[in-house]
């Protein structure tokens, strides 16, 4: 009883700042002048499609290289030899950890514009043209520049807790550093990388500020920027609560996962 | 012979590694001090202190009339400040009961608890947008708290039923036990112990509003100007104005941050910005 009126107040929040909103977006992406309709859901297809498949293969892709080198981090830091080389990475990796998105976002559009840093250090190694970044491109760059460290952190966290033993057997039956990697650490922390790669994939998919940023109306463009622009400047909720609602089915396969997993651990940790 | 082939190879990853980290934040600082940069040099052709001056507040500038960024992170502070009072107020109490007692419907109010975590905030805040339309909370400071706790509140009922579940129940017990009251002994036992881990929400939720950006967009502009707003405002046509406040929200973002790097799983520190 005691229990219940305590967690009161923080269940009304949920209700009422998240889950009356969230379910408005559902309903109103359904509600036509006359009852349910799924025109609005029509027009998502006829004008947004291709910035829903863009968004999707962007997330999806940031989040795939991010694992990759998120991983061979982790594996060099908990496998590598201790030396100043060492230090120095495990020192230097965690530094896009402590920006914000926003900044991330300013600092890639001086970083990659057509003028900017990149293409300036590429022209005078030799390029002849600028190379056009504010597409997929610098997303894609964006995203992978912040989340990779973040994926290296909770991976080695996952490979911390694989004892030493298991590794130190492994070496002496002589396998080599890829082989104890694919054949002890990855299948032993399985699950924390899943959970660190839905993490990153639905980040992706949710940012807002990089692709608004970055490519702004341009096309194709991510579906954040589409829902900002129908609202902000044609005051059109129901085109963009469906493509919300298209936002939440991109996730949705992820979120359930991570949300199981979640539920199931039950346990609280900081 | 290997051995320098190896050596070679992880200085190698080391220098590309450093410099896909640096070259970007590099570029963020020489903008901010760049009067002329003309393609196609490496560097700017003149430098100078002018548009730090004018973010700061201590040159009227030209650009974005008068708000500079002390304006707009005077908002930040006050709105951040709010949003960790009202927020820890909520989430303390639920989290005590998260960790103590058994509360019907646990895994149903689990998973509600968790949805914010993944699924895109975005479209919530639109829905917000038109609902805090009807009560006049669009562009005022409570608008903006509200919409800076509701995510904030859900990582700290994380972290502090985590830390609430860390105290050993037998402590309370015995303190019970030897005649101290209810309210005795969650002030005298229970709180503090938990201060490190509430600290640690509590510095987690200043910094999470700090850095929102989504939710102000939707909630707070274009009367709220925090500093993560002044920073897109000025992106678009200013961009050593943009640059020099986007090094502030940097600055105070990387210090907070380091003292949360210690306290928190990665999981969390991903989930600020």
């Amino acid at each position: 009883m005691l229990g219940s009126l305590l967690v009161l107040p923080a269940l009304l929040v949920i209700v009422l700042l998240y889950l009356y909103p969230f379910g408005l977006a559902v309903w109103i992406s359904f509600s036509g002048e006359d009852g349910f309709t799924l025109e609005h859901y029509q027009r998502v297809y006829e004008v947004y499609w291709e910035d829903v498949i863009f968004t999707f293969w962007t997330s999806f892709l940031s989040a795939v290289i991010a694992a990759v080198l998120g991983i061979l981090i982790a594996a060099y830091l908990r496998l590598g030899a201790d030396d100043p080389i060492k230090s120095f990475i495990n020192q230097l990796y965690r530094i896009p950890i402590f920006l914000p998105m926003v900044v991330v976002a300013q600092m890639m559009r001086g970083f990659l514009a057509p003028h900017g840093t990149l293409n300036m250090a590429l022209f005078n190694l030799g390029l002849s043209q600028p190379i056009e970044f504010f597409d997929w491109k610098g997303l894609v760059i964006g995203f992978v520049w912040k989340q990779a460290p973040f994926m290296a952190l909770i991976i080695l966290s996952g490979f911390l807790m694989v004892k030493d033993e298991h590794i130190e057997a492994a070496r002496v039956a002589g396998a080599s550093d890829l082989r104890v990697l694919t054949e002890i650490l990855l299948p032993m922390t399985r699950n924390t990388v899943a959970i660190a790669f839905a993490l990153a994939y639905a980040s992706n998919v949710a940012t807002f500020t990089l692709p608004y940023m970055l490519i702004g109306g341009a096309k194709p463009t991510a579906i954040t920027v589409d829902i900002a622009h129908r609202v902000t400047f044609f005051g059109d909720w129901a085109t963009a609560n469906a493509l919300g609602v298209v936002s939440f089915l991109l996730v949705s396969v992820f979120a359930v996962f991570y949300l199981r997993e979640m539920v199931r651990r039950g346990v609280y940790e900081r | 012979m290997y051995t320098s082939v190896r050596l070679a190879l992880k200085l190698v990853v080391a220098v590309v590694l450093f410099l896909s980290i640096v070259m970007p934040l590099t570029t963020l600082f020489l903008w901010s001090f760049a009067i002329k940069w003309y393609w196609p040099s490496p560097i700017p052709q003149e430098l100078g202190t002018d548009y730090w001056l004018e973010a700061l507040g201590l040159r009227r500038g030209l650009a974005i009339g008068a708000v500079s960024v002390t304006t707009a992170l005077r908002y930040s502070i006050i709105i951040a400040l709010i949003t960790v009072i009202v927020t820890q107020l909520i989430s303390i109490p639920a989290s005590y009961a998260l960790a103590r007692y058994s509360v019907p419907y646990k895994p149903l109010l689990l998973f509600l608890f968790f949805m914010p975590q993944v699924f895109p905030l975005q479209p919530v805040y639109v829905n917000l947008m038109r609902l805090f339309y009807t009560y006049d909370l669009v562009g005022t400071i409570p608008g903006v708290v509200l919409a800076h706790m509701m995510p904030a509140m859900v990582f700290a009922i994380w972290i502090n039923t985590a830390t609430f579940k860390a105290i050993p129940p037998e402590l309370e017990e015995a303190a019970r036990a030897s005649g101290a009251g209810a309210l005795t002994t969650l002030l005298r036992i229970t709180l503090p112990l938990a201060v490190p881990g509430l600290l640690a929400s509590t510095v987690f939720v200043f910094l999470y509003s700090f850095d929102e950006f989504t939710g102000t967009f939707f909630i707070g502009l274009p009367y709220i100007q925090t500093l993560p707003m002044l920073l897109y405002s000025a992106s678009g046509y200013n961009m050593q104005f943009a640059s020099a406040s986007a090094i502030v929200l940097l600055i105070i973002s990387a210090a907070f941050m380091l003292l949360l790097e210690r306290f928190l799983k990665a999981e969390y520190l991903g989930r600020i910005g």
